[in-house]
């Protein structure tokens, strides 16, 4: 076999995230096929072949409040830190749904002493693919492009909203990744047993491998 | 992160005539309904090891389903099950995973993602030929023996330096089993992050006369089952 590392975080710049209007971007078919020779990869571990962009049968869960009776509420975020000052287009994740309403939030965010904060750009998915079916990518294309600065922590957050009361969707794992732990976040309202709010932890003491996402952009 | 969600989902969906199950908590996951498998345990981690890779120069690919990711060559959080007999009342499990040469060759080297459970530390892997569907008589054995408990990345590799023959066309399949010194041997084979899209072909062999139950897993009991599985395991056959 022959081995190589993913490629991860290259470019970005810009100056200071204001907050963009941003148009919701149809599902990607699987996988995605959109013109990605024109944009950078700012951070990402999405795997580059069509069968295995990410693993598609494990994954954290991301529910609405009346998803399961006695489950919470549960979003997730993974915390990522530009190398270089970049612009985000498109944001990725591979994400699946369960049950319920067809339908997720994915945000970008800024940081807020360690979890997510303010949202920066905010992203309506629809058409989500079955969870544990392969491999569609889930593709939000920013309307203006959101500046990033290097070196500065954001978060990419799936969430559900109002109207997403019942859904119960699976944010997938990474499979080019599972040695080194990255640091992610779960939201709970109340009743999750360790607080309430944003709670933050290190990948490897979930699953060992980080949530499937990539940030796009340009220089 | 919350911790103890006990409450389970349950999800019942066809995915390419397979049906699946889904349990909730903070890792939600979809089985093959068909097939011992088994999840590993968080904290389990290693430092990437691909031992011999550099032997792999110079060798054909007959067939290789490993990533090309070096920290995931393949999905260590999830297995194929390889039990003994004796092994805490769970029926004797071997797995194996088919291939067909392009073109006549010869193997020399086979490389297995095998992960150590618990037991007397060793497997047997081997090259077997096709009888009408499921491994038949062995090519050629090897005796594994000291074989990770980690979870990413080790790859296990084995070699014929003379090689041995295949031909373009015909199936053969590389198997993971138990010997007579494993019986209390609870291992598995890490899955292929490949072919997701359509899955895999696979088989285990089973046998639950010293406890559990086979039918549970949807395979007979002592004999080989082959099965179409919504993941295959990572192996690869490399020759000339």
């Amino acid at each position: 076999m022959n081995w190589k590392a993913p490629a991860l975080l290259m470019a970005v710049v810009l100056g200071a995230c204001g907050g963009h209007a941003v148009t919701p971007a149809a599902p990607a078919a699987a996988p995605a096929t959109f013109a990605r020779t024109k944009l950078v990869t700012i951070v990402g571990n999405l795997a580059s072949y069509r069968s295995g962009r990410y693993w598609a049968f494990e994954g954290s869960p991301v529910t609405g409040p009346d998803a399961e009776e006695g489950f919470p509420e549960n979003w997730r975020a993974v915390a990522f830190s530009p190398s270089a000052n970049h612009t985000a287009t498109v944001i990725q994740v591979g994400v699946g749904l369960v049950s319920g309403t067809d339908g997720l939030v994915l945000s970008l965010n800024r940081d807020d002493k360690g979890i997510p904060g303010k949202a920066i750009a905010t992203v309506q998915l629809r058409n989500l693919p079955a969870f544990g079916t392969c491999c569609t990518i889930e593709t939000a294309t920013l309307a203006k492009g959101v500046p990033l600065k290097a070196g500065t922590q954001y978060w990419v957050v799936v969430s559900t909203n109002t109207s997403e009361l019942t859904t119960s969707a699976t944010w997938t794992f990474n499979d080019t990744d599972q040695v080194d732990s990255f640091l992610e976040a779960s939201y709970c309202p109340s009743n999750c047993g360790s607080g309430s709010g944003w709670t933050p932890y290190q990948s490897d003491t979930v699953s060992g491998s980080e949530l499937a996402y990539a940030v796009l952009g340009s220089n | 992160m919350q911790k103890g969600r006990a409450v389970a989902l349950t999800l019942v969906a066809l995915i390419a005539a397979t049906a699946v199950a889904v349990a909730a908590g903070d890792v939600q996951r979809v089985t093959n309904k068909q097939g011992a498998f088994k999840t590993a345990a968080s904290g389990r981690h290693a430092a990437p090891l691909p031992p011999n890779t550099t032997d792999d120069d110079g060798l054909i690919a007959i067939a290789d389903s490993f990533s090309e990711y070096a920290k995931s060559p393949y999905w260590a959080w999830s297995e194929a099950s390889v039990n003994g007999p004796s092994y805490s009342g769970q029926p004797e499990v071997w797995t194996a995973a088919p291939f067909t040469p392009r073109a006549d060759g010869a193997a020399t080297k086979l490389e297995v993602a095998a992960i150590w459970s618990y037991g007397p530390n060793g497997l047997v892997l081997s090259l077997d030929k096709d009888a009408r569907g499921v491994p038949g008589s062995a090519i050629k054995a090897w005796k594994l023996t000291n074989l990770p408990q980690s979870l990413c990345c080790a790859v296990e590799a084995v070699e014929d330096k003379a090689g041995l023959r295949l031909r373009a066309g015909a199936k053969y399949w590389v198997v993971l089993s138990t010997d007579a010194s494993e019986a209390g041997t609870s291992a598995g084979w890490a899955l292929s992050e490949l072919g997701q899209i359509h899955g895999a072909t696979m088989a285990q062999y089973c046998s639950d006369d010293h406890g559990g139950s086979c039918t549970s897993y949807g395979l007979k009991n002592d004999a080989w089952t082959a099965f179409h599985s919504l993941y295959g395991v990572a192996f690869a056959v490399l020759g000339k």
